[in-house]
């Protein structure tokens, strides 16, 4: 069985609605959604919006081999990744990551296992702008 | 059986060479060995006199080089124990990112010398790697060679053209930066002119010209599309991107 595999990148804040919508559950008997949501405070510091940059050559092959990875591992029907770039405000959805899968064990392992992996692996970075004006590049690993 | 090995007889097996009837002639050797350390080290100990936590870097290299060179029979089989008259063991920097250990030894003898220089300069470069690996476990021992050997019944002296740093040649390099070393470098991308051999070395020289505040081995490098350990072959094609630690979800 083939999955259905996508990734890409959105400037800017994702639409949760039109992704859930773009994901396709033909066959699918469960739905883990995953979606990652800019704080308002991060490490004690009100947050005035993050900068997210990407590689964006290298980040295409990174997110296929992690996927591949993940439909190998378990039934999937579907994984449908997006992840944010540029500009974010709190309350915001900066990544987005959905997999249908015939049965539910498999639709919500994959989905924590493949944002963990983007986590620890994807070329993207996160710069976090505070209130106050000043900045930090966010430390890794982020905590759970 | 004519295998041109000396320290093979005629079945095959190891046997040392009979030096019986040599003549007795000064014999002299020079072996050196390279230890790649990178611009951002080698600051770093100019700055600090060479002194490490386990004290005098240099110094302490020197002697186990001398010490080695003098036990090179206890170690090497067929080996055959050469008083040494004299041995000298030197350490300088090196282009700028490498440490350069010379060993020289001299004997009057019936037998060569240059094992003892190279055991000198082998030991000498394993105690600088030891002495620096707190800091860096990642450093390379280019090479251990012979430089020159006189008085035996063949000469032999390195020519300077097969030195690898001779053929090094600079050459424009497309370099991209990410997350806080784009910031730090006050740019996405540029062309540098380097003779950098390795993403590792590459890194040091644009660290010391930017000041990354990342060590060497918080970054991550890649040609192109792929990502490539940091000791890879740079050949002067493709993007090399340096890559801080990730944070993205």
């Amino acid at each position: 069985m083939s999955s259905r595999l996508h990734f890409s990148l959105v400037a800017g804040p994702i639409e949760a609605t039109v992704q859930r919508q773009c994901l396709g559950v033909d066959g699918a008997g469960a739905v883990a959604v995953f979606e990652g949501i800019v704080r308002g405070l991060s490490r004690g510091r009100l947050v005035n919006h993050l900068d997210y940059e990407a590689h964006e050559r290298l980040v295409g092959p990174v997110m296929q081999a992690i996927l591949q990875g993940c439909a190998e591992r378990r039934a999937v029907e579907a994984i449908r990744v997006v992840h944010a770039t540029g500009c974010l405000r709190p309350g915001e959805v900066a990544v987005w990551i959905g997999v249908a899968a015939e049965r539910r064990a498999a639709a919500c392992d994959t989905c924590r296992e493949v944002l963990e992996e983007l986590k620890r692996r994807a070329p993207i970075w996160r710069r976090e702008v505070y209130l106050d004006g000043t900045h930090e590049w966010s430390p890794t690993p982020d905590p759970l | 059986m004519d295998h041109g090995l000396s320290h093979l007889d005629a079945r095959g097996l190891p046997c040392s060479v009979d030096i019986g009837s040599k003549a007795v002639t000064r014999r002299e050797a020079v072996a050196e060995a390279l230890l790649e350390i990178g611009e951002e080290l080698m600051g770093r100990l100019v700055a600090t006199g060479f002194r490490g936590t386990k004290g005098g870097i240099v110094e302490t290299a020197i002697v186990a080089g001398l010490q080695a060179a003098k036990r090179t029979p206890e170690l090497i089989p067929m080996c055959h124990l050469v008083p040494l008259e004299q041995c000298e063991v030197r350490i300088e920097p090196h282009e700028g990112t490498s440490l350069r250990v010379t060993c020289r030894a001299v004997a009057t003898h019936k037998t060569g010398v240059e094992m003892e220089a190279l055991t000198g300069a082998s030991v000498a470069a394993l105690t600088l790697y030891d002495m620096l690996k707190a800091l860096d476990h990642g450093l390379v021992i280019r090479h251990v060679r012979l430089c020159s050997k006189t008085g035996g019944k063949s000469d032999f002296q390195r020519r300077p053209e097969t030195s690898p740093a001779a053929v090094a040649e600079v050459r424009p390099l497309k370099v991209e930066y990410f997350g806080s070393l784009r910031e730090q470098a006050g740019r996405a991308a540029e062309e540098v002119s380097s003779a950098a051999a390795t993403p590792r070395a590459l890194y040091a020289e644009l660290a010391a010209r930017h000041g990354f505040s990342l060590a060497v081995d918080c970054v991550r490098s890649a040609i192109g599309e792929d990502l490539v350990p940091l000791d890879h072959p740079l050949d002067g094609r493709g993007t090399i991107s340096f890559l801080p630690p990730v944070s993205g979800g």
